[in-house]
């Protein structure tokens, strides 16, 4: 799935890194000083909610827009996901690329 | 009875008596007294006699044989207020004291018909135990004194020297107030009496009562003792425990004898799901004491070890003689239940992110390949990834409307009202299904009332609603057929706009009339319907219908509909909105 919205963005000119994991996830937003983070909620080894709050606790990723792409679509991982410091939040099923990427730019712009 | 007659009878038999038969001889006097002729020392004693009887200040008179009084002294003329020189020589000795003519004790005595003594004074009188041949008796005379006079008199003949039977005398002794001390103080020992027995039945009644009482409070409290549940009654705001039964004690550790007399909510503080604290004046016992409604909540509850369990109180005020004194609670241990509830919406949660997994990859990978970044498709790969496209985009929807469907049933499903405008949320549910409309050719047309209002409604529920109304008229109306979609005011008599009605009609399939009732159950399909569309799930109207059930007051849903000819559903719309809820998820489009 990483992929296919890798491509999908990829079309929009943005050039985009995947990490497989929360761990890993947190290495390479360290790294590359990305201008966003898409980030999903269930993932091995650190998942997304830990990795989010050690990126807002400081260091570069601290400002890096983040917005939370999962399929947990219920009301305590929205507000959970916002609380600690998301700037949205979008259920993937009912996303097509089409929108995350749209979501993606409006970020940016912001 | 002697004598006898009315009043008046006996006033003339009076009168008669003293006119009448007053004596003039007075020789009797001598044969009891002695002759005057006897010589002066006979006659010095003689009227020493008489001097001593006549001052004597114990009223007393003698009669002779024949009954007629020979001494009547002052004292007793005095005492009667019949005067010496009327009553000596006469034989009305009675009328000092009776109503009527009868014999005196002296009388009887004089005449030795001691048989009749018994008659006359029976249960008042007794031999004399001083006087030789003497007779005494007790009575009440209610015509002397006033208010009456008890009158104790002592009788006895007087014989001659030759021994014969002469006279009588009889003295008297007003008891009045003795006896009256004497009745006073039997009616006080009666009242005493009467006062002890029914004290004495009264603490027999105690008693009994006691017993059974006890009896029925044992027989209470073995029946609140007995309760599955916990149960808790306590006195006064302060909630004073002032019972717990069995299983209360078991529930926080605490056996009933340490709680009597203190707080509750000392004894058994309470947290809410967020682990804050609940003040006493939140708590249901004060709450219900201040005039809320019973109620039923779960809490999380202290135990005497300090941990916590979830519980589900139920309490209830004590009135009692009109007043408030109390609280029962009733608690349970919900702790296997909110573990379920929380497995079941944890399972919920995992399913539905799992279940969503797969469509969504599906769907995008489909989108990739038909954005051509993998290079062109051939007209028929075009048509095959689209028919992937398509399908799973309708997968997703069906796991949408499972997972709505599971959330309207837990109740767990939020309602965020903002402010929105109906016809824009109308619009983008239309342009969802703009390729669905030109494929099937349908004509649409859209009626919408000028200046709508915002509506306070959740922008999310209300896309349901509409979307729900909008592709059942897209999927149930033949090619070429034609929808009306409409938001109009509706208003009251008086003019006043209240509602948004949002309609949709079409000139579809219709819903047959043996079916009408039975069209917003879950998973429902009319006949007609299955053969229109055989990929429909039945969750759609369910769904619509819950939604406006819980969005709060004023909001309806309705339908006319007739086989083959078409399909007119409406919402009605209050201008006052949704009411706010708090949930675990938001409901999401279903199968589209």
């Amino acid at each position: 799935m990483a992929r296919a919205i890798k491509e999908r963005l990829a079309l929009e000119g943005f050039e985009v890194a995947v990490a497989a994991d929360g761990l890993a996830g947190l290495a390479a937003a360290d790294e590359f000083s990305p201008d966003l983070i898409l980030l999903d909620l269930l993932m091995p080894k650190m998942d997304g909610m830990a990795m989010l709050k050690k990126l807002r606790q400081g260091g570069r990723g601290k400002k890096t827009p983040v917005i939370i792409l999962s399929n947990l679509n219920n009301d305590q991982a929205r507000r959970d996901s916002l609380a600690a410091g998301a700037n949205d939040f979008m259920t993937k099923i009912n996303a097509s690329l089409e929108d995350i990427a749209a979501v993606t730019k409006k970020q940016l712009k912001n | 009875m002697v004598g006898g007659g009315d009043g008046g009878g006996v006033f003339c038999f009076w009168r008669a008596c003293y006119d009448g038969k007053k004596i003039k001889n007075m020789n009797f006097i001598d044969s009891i007294f002695g002759k005057k002729r006897n010589g002066s020392g006979r006659r010095v004693s003689r009227d020493l006699l008489k001097g001593i009887l006549h001052g004597s200040p114990i009223p007393q008179f003698v009669i002779d044989k024949n009954h007629f009084i020979v001494h009547w002294n002052a004292a007793l003329a005095e005492y009667t207020g019949f005067p010496e020189k009327e009553m000596i020589g006469t034989r009305c000795q009675w009328q000092a004291f009776y109503d009527f003519e009868r014999p005196c004790l002296a009388d009887l005595l004089a005449d030795q018909k001691l048989s009749l003594i018994a008659r006359y004074y029976r249960g008042k009188y007794a031999k004399s135990k001083l006087v030789p041949e003497g007779y005494e008796a007790t009575d009440f005379f209610p015509r002397m004194g006033g208010r009456g006079t008890w009158l104790y008199f002592t009788a006895a003949p007087i014989r001659g020297s030759d021994g014969r039977i002469i006279g009588a005398v009889e003295t008297l002794e007003d008891v009045t107030a003795r006896k009256n001390a004497e009745e006073a103080s039997k009616k006080r020992a009666a009242k005493l009496q009467k006062s002890k027995a029914a004290l004495l039945s009264a603490v027999k009644n105690l008693d009994a009562q006691k017993i059974k009482l006890g009896e029925e409070k044992a027989k209470a409290e073995a029946i609140l003792m007995s309760i599955g549940d916990g149960l808790v009654i306590t006195s006064g705001k302060e909630g004073i425990i002032i019972m717990a039964n069995r299983v209360f004690e078991e529930l926080i550790g605490w056996k009933e004898n340490e709680i009597i007399g203190h707080s509750l909510f000392d004894v058994m503080p309470a947290r809410d799901a967020d682990g804050n604290p609940v003040p006493p004046q939140k708590r249901f016992v004060s709450r219900v004491l201040n005039g809320d409604r019973p109620e039923t909540a779960t809490f999380y509850y202290g135990r005497k070890d300090g941990s916590f369990f979830p519980g589900a109180v139920t309490v209830s005020k004590i009135i009692f003689g009109g007043k408030n004194i109390g609280a029962v609670s009733v608690l349970r241990d919900v702790t296997r239940e909110v573990q379920i509830d929380r497995a079941k919406t944890e399972f919920i949660s995992l399913a539905s992110h799992q279940l969503r997994d797969a469509p969504t990859a599906i769907g995008w990978c489909a989108e990739m390949l038909l954005n051509g970044t993998q290079g062109p498709l051939t007209a028929g790969q075009k048509d095959y990834v689209e028919e992937i496209y398509r399908r799973n985009k309708n997968a997703t929807g069906l796991i949408n409307d499972l997972l709505n469907v599971s959330r309207i049933d837990l109740g767990t499903f939020i309602i965020e009202p903002e402010e929105v405008l109906p016809e824009s949320v109308c619009d983008g549910e239309i342009k969802q299904f703009m390729p669905q409309i030109e494929a099937k050719k349908l004509r649409l047309e859209k009626d919408y009332d000028k200046d709508l209002p915002r509506i306070n409604a959740d922008r999310g529920l209300l896309g349901v609603v509409f979307q729900n109304l909008i592709s059942n008229a897209i999927y149930y109306t033949p090619e070429g057929g034609q929808i009306k979609i409409g938001l109009k005011f509706e208003k009251s008599a008086a003019g006043k706009k209240e509602k948004v009605v949002f309609s949709v009609v079409d000139n579809g399939c219709g819903i047959p009339d043996n079916q009408k009732d039975k069209i917003f159950q879950r998973m429902f399909r009319a006949d007609n319907a299955k053969i229109a569309r055989s990929g429909g799930s039945g969750l759609g109207l369910y769904v619509v219908k819950e939604i406006i059930d819980q969005a709060g007051p004023g909001w309806e849903i309705g339908f006319e509909s007739k086989e083959n000819q078409g399909s007119l559903f409406w919402i009605k719309i209050p201008l006052s909105g949704m009411i706010p809820r708090a949930g675990q998820a938001q409901l999401t489009r279903g199968a589209v």
